[in-house]
């Protein structure tokens, strides 16, 4: 689903982002990345959805050589990836209902099909109850949970999350873990992007360990090592 | 479709959440449509100003009184026939003493100076109008020719009326016409940064939205195209409005223009009312063309995609 050859990104003023990773995901696979902070977890995320370009290497997603993407094709390998970023939270002033049915308005899918898709992908994280409030009504576990239901709008085959629990309460955190474990039952390869070790050592899934923009550790029912 | 008229909802939203923002472009882009449509009226109303005096200019051409109507009027038709000539009008000697004796200024001097002669001291005369105004000295020209020099009385026998007021005047439409340019343009320019800063502003305030649209797959053309819509109602609402306002305005000053126009046919409000869906038209596409524009640049500097 996801691969990555040999990989180095680079920042301005020679800030390494990533330095010589290959990795391979498979399709219904889980992965976790861990690592400190600055060890690239995020520049693998943005990589992975073409927010950032590769300055070596080649990276492939769902079988689609993007290292290379042309600008107006980014939109088609969007549509088929989530997305959960912690920078990209609801909109304030929409409701969660409107907040989700934003991905697939601005996507060009019809009104009937969202007046149908979206009750069905709250109910999927259990707030289709909820679906009319706006989200100060709702706690930071719920609105992670919409965030993960507008991820799933298109119905991607991959969803990259980059540390959905950051600011949760364990409790919380483990309910959004139980959510993405359930996306992954249905077969949807789960990138998890992750400071958390309480949470990696309960899943038992891969996990790989990044620092200083290298691959330490990949391993198939790992430990949060560091 | 759908995506057309989600981009046309998105961008009145934009609209209406930064409505003060945008009420502020729609007046300044008003008053800057204004000021344009002003100096072009200005412009208008000194071409029309130009015509209604040209059709005023021609050459008189006075004949001895000893030459015959009929061979003034032969000389008329020899006339006509050259390039340059547009129209040639006879004036017999009669209708030419008439014209003088109603002439509140010598009328009575006339009259009693016509009593002691016994006859008409006038000759005829010829009224000749070219084709442009070049041709009023190539025709002056013809007449100094020895075939016709002899019949023209020699003192003051060609007249062109309002020929060098027509000059002066074209001298200064066309200065006016100059100035209008540059100052179209400097209008435009305002108008067109006004725009451009209230869409960055726009972009600036939608930045979270637009990560979004751009996370989950929108378009480059769907994340920018409600900043265009936008825009483009700043330069409906404002073009509109503009020449809405100047309905009342030019009726209120028309009387004004009238007095300054006595004798001539320039009808300022007429003119205005005869073109008005031109002039709106015009509006429109000044307001709306210069929107876009601006809406465009903006979107190019501050809204990577
Ligand atoms: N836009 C950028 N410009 C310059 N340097 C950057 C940029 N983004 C990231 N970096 C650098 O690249 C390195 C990796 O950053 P990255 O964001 O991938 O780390 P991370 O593992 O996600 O960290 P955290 O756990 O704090 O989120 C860091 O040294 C960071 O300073
Ligand atoms: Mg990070």
């Amino acid at each position: 689903m996801v691969t990555l050859e040999h990989v180095t990104k680079t920042y301005q003023k020679k800030n390494i982002g990533l330095e010589d990773v290959s990795v391979h995901i498979a399709p219904g696979e889980f992965v976790s990345i861990v690592g400190q902070s600055g060890s690239g977890k995020t520049t693998f995320a943005k990589l992975v959805i073409a927010e950032e370009k590769a300055d070596r290497g080649k990276i492939i997603v769902g079988g689609w050589d993007i290292t290379h993407v042309r600008h107006h094709a980014i939109p088609t390998l969007r549509r088929q990836i989530g997305v959960v970023f912690q920078d990209f939270k609801l909109l304030p002033k929409k409701t969660l209902f409107e907040n989700v049915a934003f991905a697939l308005e601005v996507a060009g899918q019809s009104t009937k099909r969202i007046a149908s898709v979206v009750p069905q992908l709250l109910k999927i994280v259990g707030l289709e109850q909820k679906m009319d409030r706006f989200p100060d009504q709702i706690s930071g576990g719920e609105q992670q949970r919409v965030v993960i239901a507008r991820a799933l709008a298109h119905r991607p085959k991959l969803l990259v999350a980059d540390e959905p629990t950051g600011n949760l309460d364990s409790i919380n955190a483990q309910e959004i873990i139980a959510l993405l474990q359930k996306i992954n039952e249905f077969g949807t390869t789960v990138v998890l992007v992750t400071h958390n070790r309480e949470i990696v050592n309960m899943l038992k899934k891969r996990v790989i360990t990044l620092d200083h923009g290298h691959v330490i550790a990949d391993q198939r029912a790992g430990k949060y090592l560091l | 479709m759908t995506t057309l008229w989600r981009m046309i909802k998105f961008g009145y939203q934009n609209f209406w959440r930064n409505i003060w923002l945008s009420l502020v472009t729609v007046l300044i882009v008003m008053l800057n449509l204004f000021l344009m449509s002003v100096v072009m009226g200005v412009n208008v109303v000194g071409q029309q100003t130009l015509i209604a005096v040209k059709q005023k200019v021609n050459l008189s051409v006075f004949f001895l009184p000893t030459i015959s109507e009929q061979r003034v009027g032969e000389i008329g038709k020899e006339l006509a026939l050259k390039p340059e000539v547009a129209s040639v009008k006879v004036t017999t000697r009669a209708e030419n003493l008439q014209r003088l004796k109603n002439d509140p200024r010598y009328g009575s001097l006339v009259k009693s100076a016509v009593a002691e002669l016994g006859e008409n001291p006038l000759g005829a005369s010829l009224e000749i109008k070219a084709k442009t105004l070049d041709g009023y000295a190539t025709i002056a020209g013809y007449l100094r020719d020895k075939k016709y020099a002899d019949f023209i009385d020699p003192r003051n026998g060609i007249v062109a009326d309002n020929l060098q007021a027509n000059n002066l005047l074209a001298t200064i439409v066309h200065r006016i016409e100059l100035a209008a340019a540059w100052l179209i343009v400097f209008f435009g320019l305002i108008a067109l940064l006004m725009i451009f800063n209230t869409i960055r502003v726009n972009i600036y305030t939608q930045r979270e939205e637009i990560g979004i649209m751009k996370l989950v797959g929108a378009s480059d053309a769907f994340v920018r195209g409600p900043f265009v819509v936008t825009s483009i109602m700043y330069g409906l609402l404002a073009s509109v409005l503009t020449t809405i306002l100047l309905v009342p305005l030019l009726t209120f000053a028309n009387p004004y223009f009238n007095q300054f126009f006595a004798g001539y046919s320039v009808d300022v409000l007429g003119y205005f009312q005869g073109h008005l869906l031109i002039i709106l038209g015009l509006e429109v596409a000044v307001g709306c063309g210069l929107a876009m524009l601006s809406s465009l640049l903006a979107i190019g500097r501050y809204l990577r995609v």
